[in-house]
């Protein structure tokens, strides 16, 4: 079987998982300060609103709150410690290629989270499509989308991703026969 | 989302700090949206991203997908070099929408496509332009923000937009 359609096989079985979606899952953690003092660190962000919790406290949020799409790194496990398969998540897209590039975010912020705010996020798959890029012609997209509530239960944030995994050049050129 | 009462509220006005790269302060007294013209520049800064930044985006994205710290490992994927990772780019865009905002305001939508890469090397400069104010159907004094980073090898990499709500003085 080509490369062609061993992409088409795959592809039929992984679209058969758009709309797959999960319930909520409640994050390892609660929102905390360091993991918004290293987001700020990093790109030398000094807003006291996210670094000084008096400051925060002080402001009309009543707390720190997470800046903007800071959200994503409370709203799951984080990437360590591993955590046991809980047959929560979504289940993984099957592609041709297996190297990862992400594309094109969009966020909707509906209410600010605060530290102490402990969130839980559902997963849906929205779309599988083969499109090709100069890497792969034969690349995988896939759009995906998180939902992320507070305590309350309140969607705080949504967020879509778009993006791709596709083969590596010695790969497709394998493909090619070259 | 509701605001309290902000007039003439100053917000802090920061500093920069050298070791962190940029040293460049974009925060700056609160903003009302009729104090905004369409067209106004939005205040950015620059990076270069050496390997201290490239540690950096590891430690505050959390993202430890190789391809954004290891130069073999991009390679052998078909890339020229490691480049940065997705939660870093929608950390520096969300410094420059969030300081927009100030304290009083918030942001309420961000979009952005990543069209081409910065990596190891580059000096990436942020930036933006007020594109459109308005007020929505619900009421809220909207501001839309188209935003960008480029550097000196492809020009602008991944355009961004944010809707920002700002207090308003009416």
């Amino acid at each position: 079987m080509g490369a062609k359609e061993q992409a088409e096989e795959i592809l039929a079985t992984a679209r058969k998982l758009i709309g797959t979606e999960t319930e909520p899952v409640k994050a390892r953690y609660p929102v905390e300060y360091d993991p918004i003092r290293r987001y700020c660190h990093s790109t030398g962000d000094e807003n006291p609103l996210y670094l000084d919790p008096d400051y925060g406290k002080k402001s009309r949020f009543g707390g720190t709150p997470v800046p903007m799409c800071g959200v994503h790194l409370s709203g799951g496990n984080g990437i360590w410690p591993p955590k046991a398969e809980t047959g929560q998540g979504l289940p993984p897209v099957p592609t041709l290629g297996q190297s990862a590039i992400n594309l094109t975010t969009e966020w909707e912020f509906l209410k600010p989270v605060l530290v102490g705010d402990h969130l839980s996020t559902s997963q849906k798959i929205e779309d599988v499509y083969i499109k090709p890029i100069r890497l792969d012609p034969l690349a995988f997209w896939r759009v995906t989308a998180n939902v992320y509530r507070n305590s309350a239960g309140e969607v705080v944030a949504i967020h879509r991703n778009i993006g791709l995994a596709h083969r590596k050049p010695d790969e497709v050129a394998a493909d090619r026969g070259d | 989302m509701p605001f309290g009462d902000s007039a003439n509220v100053d917000v802090y006005t920061g500093r920069g700090d050298e070791n962190q790269g940029d040293g460049v302060s974009i925060l700056a007294p609160q903003r009302y949206w009729e104090d905004v013209n369409e067209g106004d520049n939005v205040p950015g800064f620059s990076h270069k991203i050496n390997w201290t930044r490239i540690c950096m985006q590891v430690s505050g994205s959390q993202d430890f997908y190789p391809v954004h710290h290891d130069p073999q490992f991009a390679r052998d994927a078909g890339h020229e070099e490691m480049f940065i990772n997705t939660g870093w780019y929608q950390a520096n865009f969300g410094r420059i929408a969030t300081s927009f905002a100030g304290d009083e305001g918030f942001v309420r939508r961000f979009r952005m496509e990543m069209r081409r890469m910065n990596q190891l090397g580059d000096v990436s400069t942020w930036g933006g332009k007020v594109a459109r104010k308005y007020v929505s159907d619900e009421g809220d004094h909207c501001v839309d923000l188209d935003l960008w980073v480029e550097n000196d090898r492809h020009g602008v990499t991944t355009p961004a937009q944010a809707t920002v709500i700002l207090p308003s003085k009416g």
